[in-house]
């Protein structure tokens, strides 16, 4: 694939914009999502596994859920630009994310079995943005009513995994 | 883990029956899924790779373009069982298989990296369903106006690759 440039406005809504304004201009998001398959068990197994149940604050998620809620994510974005990529006009919809942790069994399961899906999941993202063909990225389509590209999603996977990876470190390594 | 036995009738689509029956009841559906990652790989080494984007028949899918369809496919399901698994309460959409052939440009792909892209997203289909309790396999949902469960999602998946492995073997080896 070749390097896909910035994503304009329009090509992702508003709630899209904080996530991927702080991705730098020049940022490849295939590359930040590969690093990141490399890093986020380092980053995880360097907290002791008795806090990977505990909120940091009430009524924040803990770490198990933070990593539950982006795998869920990274799968979901990759099907709608499956969807749109493959030129089909089908409006999708929205998903409630708070919903989608409450739903998951995750306090139940151990990290390296967590660690295992996450990997998972991104060599099969990875493979599916390496398959797109340069004018898929402008392939566009509507999520509950907003407008996305296939290249806008990609900027929104990995400014979104960034956004929170970072969370992680900040609230439960640097606070310690 | 847990045992995911096979569906009913009445929890995937009247269409799908073909599928499952090619698989006998007592069958460890994960088990198949792992192993046959690998009967694909050696079914597609028997085949000089010249007649891997040729179709047996006039109108027919080439060798290339039913592996996309089985990787699009099977993103698709586990999205279904995703999105099911967590009770979501969104009715799901069909896809259009031709369309997505159409304007997957996979015949223009080495063989490599959709075999490679055929392992990735395989690998995130066996850590979905291993990361499923008993109680959400049994969830359901509403795909195209047909109800379906989640264990149903997993059989279809296994079947459907039996179904198209099977095609390649009847009518396209005898060709070669």
């Amino acid at each position: 694939m070749p390097a896909p440039r910035r994503p304009k406005n329009g090509e992702f809504p508003a709630y899209a914009a904080p996530y991927i304004n702080r991705l730098p201009a020049d940022a490849d998001p295939s590359k930040i999502l590969a690093d990141n398959l490399e890093k986020v068990s380092e980053l995880i197994l360097s907290i002791p596994v008795e806090k990977l149940d505990n909120p940091f604050a009430p009524g924040e998620w803990t770490v198990k859920e933070i990593l539950i809620h982006i795998m869920d994510q990274e799968r979901v974005y990759v099907y709608r630009a499956l969807r749109f990529a493959r030129r089909d006009a089908t409006e999708l919809t929205a998903m409630d994310h708070e919903a989608y942790v409450r739903n998951s069994n995750i306090r139940q399961r151990e990290i390296n079995s967590i660690l295992e899906e996450y990997r998972s999941i991104r060599q099969a993202t990875l493979s599916f943005f390496r398959s797109l063909k340069s004018d898929d990225l402008d392939c566009s389509g509507k999520i509950g009513g907003e407008v996305f590209t296939v290249r806008g999603i990609l900027w929104l996977a990995a400014a979104h995994e960034r956004h929170h990876l970072t969370s992680i470190q900040q609230n439960y390594l640097d606070a310690r | 883990m847990t045992d995911i036995s096979k569906p009913n009738a009445g929890e995937y689509a009247p269409y799908a029956v073909k599928y499952m029956d090619l698989l006998p009841e007592d069958t460890d559906i994960l088990q198949v899924l792992e192993q046959s990652l690998q009967t694909v790989q050696d079914l597609i080494r028997s085949i000089p790779v010249d007649k891997l984007a040729s179709p047996f028949a006039e109108g027919e899918w080439t060798v290339k373009e039913i592996l996309s369809h089985n990787i699009d496919t099977e993103r698709v399901f586990c999205y279904r069982a995703l999105r099911f698994a967590r009770n979501d309460p969104a009715e799901l959409f069909p896809v259009d298989q031709d369309l997505y052939v159409q304007y997957s440009g996979v015949n223009a792909r080495p063989i490599e990296e959709i075999m490679e892209e055929y392992e990735s997203i395989r690998g995130a289909t066996l850590t979905l369903f291993r990361s499923f309790d008993a109680a959400a396999l049994l969830r359901a949902g509403k795909v195209g106006g047909n109800p379906t469960t989640v264990r149903a999602l997993v059989w279809f998946l296994a079947g459907h690759e039996r179904h198209h492995l099977n095609s390649i073997k009847e009518n396209y080896l005898p060709k070669i």
